[in-house]
């Protein structure tokens, strides 16, 4: 399908939410359905005058090979008997690392700092009950978090194996599969932090005392908790300059994927973990009644409830990655390139790499986001630098789905030493803001109005799975500019808003010496809080501004390719009635399904998984194709229920959260055939598909 | 209710995944006198809207491992009776006798020979078990700690799940030999105890040396052995036999230690007695089956 195609659909629609009367699930699905009917004949919203072509940032083979021309990708050969289901990494001196593998293994890898890598593994131990972090202890030895116990693992007699595993604090599970424990994150004081998930039983619950909180362990297992309303957030870091953030995922009661900053007390959004509240030693006297489940804009639900804490950053889900996990600090010294002191989190379902500035504004940590590296051969789920500056990459997806080709892997970055053209970071300023670049921007580029556009967005809090972005806004940029070495470029900009991510665009930037086009466009800016000083906007311009937002489209419920009315010529059930559901690990329950030619039949798609999924029904063998135009929606993908307008698409369903349904009315192609059914949010396709087989009519 | 203490049985394949753990969950934290929480009670229910158990998994797609060389702990939720024990491990030998052990009673869950375990439930898809089990044969246990501590010699023995919260018993650690064989280590009260069972060169059965450091506590402390409606001797005293199951247990005639049966209501006991004499020595012992 051609991407001018999938354009069509995107410029900048309006989504509200929370209309009065109607049940959770109906405000969402009226929402789902808040996409353009005629896609065709709107005109971009003033101001926005890159909408329509810069909202694509799913790396694409030309992208993935424009980033090899600066950061290089070594795969790392795997020696034969070795799993890398890499789930921690630490590395060590004398250029090793100690991996850790989700069948619980430990491996010493020797190597792997080579040009022509050929790493050796060397097993220190095995046995683990899935072990997903490592962290060098102080006192000797490693801190390794299995499942259901931190432990102190070291080799006390110096043979290479590790002998001694000492309990340091026995976690609590009640037994389900998702209460993941990721850690250890080393405090300053030598204290280790474990972050515990929730339970999933389709739905997340806190059973057993912590879950869902951040806990600070001595080594001596000394338990203070420090944060809690965490659902599956699969990365921490502690910064250089001593600030903890956090990373979690898309789901029930968080909008989008974001990074928190930690602070001993905060409630990051899960109510579940609330349950445990009560107990000595909790640091928030929230309890689970006290959240409301609205749907309005965090930012509005946390003006209300204190102790909710605002993410620093919210990433825009599937431009961004739609699963962060593990995230670093580039302390390299420039030896990664121009991002010192900047991080980069690994997106395990988008398999690709997240570059993240942030700033301290009024106190408060905001920052934005960056595409950065993608085509990874697996899952990314964490990242280390090693001590030449070059960034291990550990992968597994077993269970869980991903555009990668690999299930697991190993893999290093090291940056060729060239500089390519980037946002190097976008800052906040009182009127808008200021774009560094890591090379001179062309003069007469930059100061063009028209080579940028600016809308933000923000997204819904509630029990839902997952938010659509919300109250979109164009941003009119009152003036640019630019700086006297070419190297930032103030932006003016009228109705910014606190709380809401702030799309910076900058298609119409070229490099003072190429002439060359960024590498990577557009910053995602989360504002918290705005600082004071000098402005280019007067202040009577911004407060004169006309920032309301457009008049959304109507809501429709049924279209021909969405037809959840039950048409008139249909008979009363159709031919058949096919249920069609979901199986775990990103799956439909059924893969082959039949009709007869021109035949009308009923079908319901439930979806008893724990994650959003819908039902695709495209042209024989083109639902790989549909799959990827689908990746390529950008923020809009979930306003259109990540369905391309594609000609390849015969039918659909809206997005189904999970434990609901939709029944559509269909009447069966008359070209006999296997027809592909794909679900089409990010990252499912390549897994989640189907055959539905079209038989002659006759037979 | 009381169910068959010793018995052989086929692992558990049709429980809801996923099933909270039931009974009671004290969380016992800080040495400090840092105590969150006391009491937690979890109803025994599964939870709302709980799920049924994925379909089974193609015959292909199992992992079932056997053991070469060294000596395999494998820490993982472990089936019992219906439950989960979810601080435990199984122990796999070359030499071919394999154990599951928790860790928060040290008791001996279960015990087999053969092909070593089946780790579909850990290594799989996304492991919805996260359990190691038995790949056939095993004999089950029963699920009583191995120490208990009596005021008063005629209570009963405290049952399987109240134990995990006993506040006596403390798991520290393990340590493995250079061949990979495990020597759990745990606190009983003031008593520091190193566990170790091995399964003999032949496969035939596993020994167990327990070896105790520090102070007993004041009150009457036992060793459970073995546990069955019926436990008979032979003469000499030099072995034990559970007729229910089958397990047999060997005892030095020249051990200090000397087991007593005692009665705990439905079931014999076949118990330890710990002195300040007899606190020296290693207490020894070799489980057939
Ligand atoms: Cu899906």
């Amino acid at each position: 399908m051609k991407l001018s195609k999938v354009k069509k659909l995107i410029w900048g629609y309006q989504i509200f939410r929370g209309s009065v009367g109607c049940s959770r699930l109906g405000a969402w699905s009226a929402l789902l359905f808040l996409c353009l009917s005629n896609p065709g004949t709107g005109q971009p919203p003033h101001n926005d005058h890159f909408a329509l072509t810069e909202r694509f940032h799913s790396e694409s083979e030309a992208q993935i090979l424009r980033e090899a021309q600066y950061w290089e990708r070594l795969p790392l050969p795997i020696p034969e008997g070795v799993i890398p289901e890499i789930s921690g990494m630490v590395t060590i001196p004398d250029r090793r690392l100690l991996v850790t593998t989700r069948r619980g293994e430990l491996w010493y890898v020797d190597g792997a700092y080579e040009d022509d890598p050929q790493p050796v593994f060397t097993r220190f131990t095995s046995g683990l009950h899935e072990p997903l972090g490592i962290s060098q202890a102080p006192e000797g030895g490693y801190y390794v978090v299995q499942r259901s116990e931190l432990t102190h693992i070291e080799d006390r007699d110096g043979d290479g194996q590790a002998d001694w595993f000492r309990k340091v604090f026995k976690i609590p599970v009640s037994g389900n599969y998702h209460e993941f424990a990721f850690g250890p994150y080393l405090t300053r004081e030598g204290n280790i932090r474990i972050n515990l998930m929730l339970a999933y039983n389709a739905a997340f619950q806190s059973s057993v005392p912590w879950r869902g909180w951040i806990l600070e362990v001595t080594p001596e297992g000394y338990v203070t908790p420090i944060a809690s309303g965490l659902r599956a957030g699969a990365g921490a870091v502690l910064s250089s300059g001593g600030d903890w953030f956090f990373t979690e995922n898309q789901g029930e009661w968080a909008g989008t994927s974001y990074i928190s900053h930690i602070e001993p007390g905060d409630f990051l959004g899960h109510p579940q973990s609330l349950a445990w509240s009560h107990l000595p030693g909790s640091v928030t006297h929230l309890r689970p009644e006290d959240i409301p489940d609205t749907g309005l804009p965090l930012v509005e639900v946390a003006d209300q409830i204190p102790g909710l804490k605002m993410p620093a950053v919210f990433i825009p889900y599937a431009i961004h990655g739609v699963s962060p996990n593990g995230i670093v600090e580039d302390t390299t010294g420039g030896k990664f390139g121009p991002f010192e002191g900047q991080f980069f989190f690994a997106d395990s379902g988008q398999a690709r790499i997240i570059r993240v500035s942030l700033e301290q504004v009024n106190g408060v940590w905001q920052g934005a986001t960056y595409a950065f590296m993608g085509g990874f051969q697996a899952p990314v789920v964490r990242l280390a630098f090693g001590e030449d500056g070059s960034l291990f990459v550990g992968e597994t997806g077993r269970g869980w789905g991903s555009v990668a080709p690999l299930a697991e892997g190993f893999e290093r970055v090291r940056w060729k030493g060239n500089m390519p053209f980037e946002i190097q970071e976008a800052k906040i300023e009182p009127d808008g803001f200021t774009l560094h670049f890591t090379r001179p921007v062309d003069r007469k580029s930059a100061e063009s109005l028209f080579s940028y556009g600016v809308s933000s967005f923000t997204y819904g809090y509630g029990s839902d799975y997952g938010s659509p972005p919300i109250n979109r806004l164009s941003c009119p940029i009152r003036k640019v500019v630019v700086a006297e070495d070419g190297m930032s470029v103030r932006l003016g900009v009228l109705c910014l808003r606190e709380g809401y991510i702030h799309e910076i665009r900058t298609s119409g930037i070229r490099a003072a010496d190429t002439g060359e086009p960024l590498l990577h466009n557009n910053a995602y800016y989360t504002i918290l809080s705005r600082p004071d000083g000098d402005r280019i906007v007067p202040l009577e311009e911004e407060l004169a501004a006309d920032c309301t937002p457009m008049i959304p489209e109507d809501a429709y419920k049924s279209t021909p390719k969405h037809p959840t009315e039950r048409p008139d010529f249909f008979s009363r059930h159709g031919d058949q009635i096919i249920h069609l559901g979901t199986a775990p690990g990103m799956k439909f329950d059924k893969t082959l399904l039949e009709v007869r030619a021109g035949s009308q039949f009923q079908l319901v798609f439930r979806n008893t998984d724990e994650m959003m999924h819908n039902f695709v029904l495209c042209l024989p063998g083109k639902g790989q194709e549909v799959g990827m135009a689908a990746l390529h929606m950008g923020i809009d993908g979930m306003a259109n229920n990540y369905v391309p307008d594609s000609d390849l698409v015969l039918y659909h369903t809206a997005i189904i959260q999970p434990g609901a349904s939709e029944r559509l009315f269909l009447v069966a192609p008359e070209v006999p055939g296997d027809y592909d059914y794909v679900c089409t949010i990010p990252g499912h396709a390549m897994v989640m598909n189907g055959i539905l087989r079209v038989l002659p009519a006759d037979e | 209710m009381d169910l068959p203490v010793l018995h052989s049985r086929t692992p558990t394949l049709n429980r809801p995944y996923g099933l909270n753990r039931q009974g009671v969950f004290l969380l016992i934290l800080g040495i400090l006198g840092l105590s969150f929480g006391g009491l937690v009670a979890q109803e025994n229910r599964p939870p709302p809207g709980g799920r049924l158990r994925p379909p089974p998994l193609p015959r292909e797609a199992s992992i079932l491992e056997s053991v070469e060389g060294r000596v395999w702990v494998q820490r993982a939720f472990l089936p019992f009776e219906g439950n989960l024990r979810l601080y435990g491990c199984v122990v796999g030998s070359p030499s071919g006798a394999h154990y599951g052990y928790d860790l928060e009673t040290g008791s001996i869950l279960m015990v087999w020979r053969g092909p070593f375990a089946d780790l579909t439930e850990l290594w799989f898809d996304r492991a919805f078990n996260q359990t190691a089990e038995p790949i056939e044969g095993a004999l089950w246990m029963n699920a009583r700690p191995l120490f208990a501590v009596f005021p008063r010699r005629l209570l009963k023995y405290p049952e399987g799940w109240l134990v995990t919260a006993h506040p006596l018993f403390s798991y520290e650690g393990y340590e493995l030999e250079p061949d990979g064989q495990p020597v759990f280590i745990f606190h009983f009260e003031r008593l520091r105890v190193r566990d170790r069972i091995a399964s003999d060169s032949d496969g035939s059965g596993l020994t167990r040396q327990v070896k105790f450091s520090g102070k007993l506590n004041d009150w009457n402390t036992w060793l459970l052995v073995a546990e069955g409606a019926e436990i008979t001797s032979s003469p000499n005293g030099s072995e034990w036999v559970i007729p229910d199951s089958g397990l047999r247990i060997q005892w030095p005639s020249d051990s200090k230690h000397r087991p007593e049966i005692r009665d705990n209501g439905s079931n014999l006991q076949l118990v330890v007695p710990l002195t300040k004499e007899t606190l020296e020595e290693p207490l020894e012992y070799t489980l057939t089956w």
